[in-house]
């Protein structure tokens, strides 16, 4: 076989696919999904393959409109019940105080210790650099910076940020010995565990490896904050995998922060809050036909949606019907985007759930899809950080997934799906389940585009 | 480009849009058992085109799972050209017009072209190369259907409304002789 011209360049386009299929380029995806715009209308084309369904995306449109209304109750009371549990539960720590509570939005595109919250009544005053931040009863960090141009955002540094230091004391309740430390960063053995420990530093009682352990800074002159910050809860002290002193922390801090209070002296001068917005009512819906609700690439399973850059659709963004997350836009082109399905494979999110063996809302952490469903139709997800619940061993507890706060372009609290979490999970834990909505069985969705443009780029940078 | 050729393409690019959104809508109820019926109209195409029209064939096809589709472009441009480079290489020792020996390499470019989709999906989502459980036993399952597809209705697809002035000209004899 001779190596013509035309030869060698289909070998050379044929090369540079297969690597830029294994090797994403985010640059060669957005300029081939640019200039292949154009082939929406071939998608239009097709359009007949899809009316053939049209009966039963009306029964199921109907179904799931017939619910709508029990679905944002259970919403509300969501979020609710969160807000309420973001302050502390201990009297002790209410008092004295005032909170002034947010959501996280998103994370640091640079750092994953320094989170983007947003403030209750979306006003900053009164808050100042080094005020402890806590959720319940829990210690998170401290305030960090804030956004001139954004008065209601502020972003605050983890403990587990390198540097982030917090005097605290650990005590054995029984014994009544105790001993002062310093904590912050995670521990080097742990650090890239699901469940991270927290570095101790400096402890005045070398030999104590146990013990609940609070902040306590009121040693310390040059703290501010310290009245604010002492007493919430850091973790409790025991050996890491090295065998070095460690606190197993009380909070996720990598998968279940989603709501936090800044913890403000008592006579801060601030105005009432306001009642929180809604994300779903502070952002814009773009009405989209579903072009393709078969995916020919049987990996990817997705949906193509005939609503593109053009309309505002931007990378990342939740897809919905309703309040029922449907899945999440993975690539945009002017007239078109195409669509991750919460059944597809490795399609992952933050959630939350409702567990009826607990009136506390759990945050689940990050949650990823095998792409594989039971003999019931429930898709299998991954658990990716798992934690006990009320329960023996075996026992589940029936659970209402929604999603959590922190992914941009996703708000918190869309209904995903009803599932059975196992009480005892372990180290690895999986549970089906049964979506709220599948974007397969539907004939148009609305796609989430936030008013303040804080959304990913199609570079997947974060944009603001 | 005369008027007639370019029709041709383009309802090439349609029968291969409408193969396509066959073979998604019959996963939905067969699973991995569902015929690409997409691949297989651009390899019966394929093997009564010229080699030198690969490169529109290909063109014409990406296109049309793109529309569809929800892989990366560049995953369903390899996908095209490795099966008719596949085909091609097939074409240098045997005579693809026969019914067995087009359905056969069929089901061999089907095998690669769905496994190598796995792959993509799967590389996307860990580090480095790999494929899920089970991904290989899902691919040889669509090859066999496509392959026996492929050997009832292949010589038919030659002869598709509107796309003979593509083959017409150009039978195997031609085809080979730029081989």
């Amino acid at each position: 076989m001779r190596l013509s011209y035309a030869r060698a360049l289909y070998l050379v386009i044929f090369v540079a696919a297969i690597v830029f299929s294994l090797r994403p380029s985010a640059a060669v995806d957005r300029a081939l999904d640019a200039w292949l715009s154009p082939v929406r209308v071939l998608a239009e084309l097709a359009a007949p393959f899809e009316w053939v369904r049209a009966g039963r995306v009306a029964a199921a449109e109907q179904s799931l409109a017939a619910r709508a209304d029990e679905e944002t109750a259970l919403r509300r009371e969501l979020h609710a019940d969160e807000w309420r549990f973001t302050l502390p539960q201990s009297a002790s720590l209410a008092s004295g105080r005032r909170f002034v509570r947010g959501d996280v939005v998103g994370r640091d595109p640079t750092s994953r210790d320094v989170l983007e919250v947003h403030l209750e009544s979306g006003d900053a005053s009164g808050i100042e650099r080094g005020m402890p931040v806590i959720a319940g009863d829990a210690y998170v960090g401290r305030v960090a910076r804030f956004e001139p141009d954004r008065p209601g955002v502020v972003w605050i540094e983890l403990v587990t940020a390198r540097g982030a230091f917090v005097g605290a004391r650990a005590e054995v309740q029984a014994t009544g010995r105790s001993g002062a430390l310093v904590v912050g960063g995670v521990s080097g053995s742990s650090a890239n565990a699901a469940r991270a420990y927290l570095a101790v530093h400096h402890p005045e009682d070398p030999e104590l490896f146990e013990g609940r352990v609070t902040v306590d800074e009121t040693w310390s002159r040059f703290e501010r904050f310290a009245n604010e910050a002492r007493g919430f809860e850091l973790g409790f002290l025991e050996r890491d995998p090295t065998g070095a002193a460690a606190v197993r922390p009380t909070l996720d801090y990598q998968n279940g922060l989603f709501h936090v209070a800044v913890v403000c002296p008592e006579g801060v001068v601030r105005a009432p809050e306001s009642a929180h917005a809604d994300e779903l009512e502070s952002g814009r819906w773009v009405r989209a036909r579903v072009l393709s609700s078969r995916d020919p690439s049987r990996a990817f399973g997705g949906v193509v949606i005939g609503a593109g850059a053009s309309d505002g659709v931007q990378l990342g963004a939740a897809v919905v019907f309703g309040t029922r997350l449907v899945g999440r836009v993975q690539s945009v082109s002017r007239w078109s985007a195409k669509v991750d399905l919460l059944g597809s494979r490795g399609f992952e999110l933050g959630a939350v759930a409702r567990v009826s063996s607990d009136e506390r809302p759990l945050a689940l952490g990050a949650i990823r899809s095998r792409g594989e469903r039971d003999a019931s139709g429930a898709c299998r997800f991954d658990w990716l950080a798992p934690r006990p619940l009320f329960g023996e061993s075996g026992e589940s507890s029936a659970a209402i997934v929604f999603t959590g706060s922190g992914d941009r372009g996703v708000p918190r609290g869309l209904l995903v799906g009803r599932t059975a979490l196992p009480a005892r999970p372990g180290e690895a834990a999986s549970f089906a389940l049964e979506e709220f909505a599948d974007g397969s069985e539907l004939g148009e969705l609305f796609v989430f585009v936030p008013d303040d443009g804080a959304m990913v780029a199609s570079d997947g940078k974060a944009r603001r | 480009m005369s008027r007639s050729r370019f029709v041709a393409w383009f309802l090439s690019t349609v029968w291969i849009l409408v193969a396509t959104a066959c073979e998604a809508r019959l996963a939905a109820a067969l699973g991995v058992f569902a015929p690409a019926f997409g691949l297989m109209v651009v390899l019966g195409l394929a093997a009564r085109l010229p080699t030198g029209k690969a490169h529109g064939l290909v063109c014409a096809a990406t296109l049309a799972r793109a529309a569809l589709a929800t892989e990366p472009v560049t995953a369903t441009l390899a996908y095209f050209l490795g099966a008719l480079l596949f085909l091609r290489v097939v074409r240098s020792a045997f005579d693809v017009t026969s019914p067995a020996v087009l359905a056969l390499a069929t089901a061999l470019a089907v095998f690669g072209a769905e496994t190598w989709s796995a792959l993509v999906r799967e590389s996307r989502l860990v580090q480095g190369v790999a494929l899920a459980d089970g991904a290989l036993l899902h691919a040889a399952a669509t090859a066999v259907s496509t392959g026996v597809v492929m050997l009832l209705l292949g010589p038919a697809i030659a002869y598709l409304p509107g796309v003979t002035p593509l083959t017409r000209s150009s039978p195997w004899a031609a085809g080979a002789s730029v081989r």
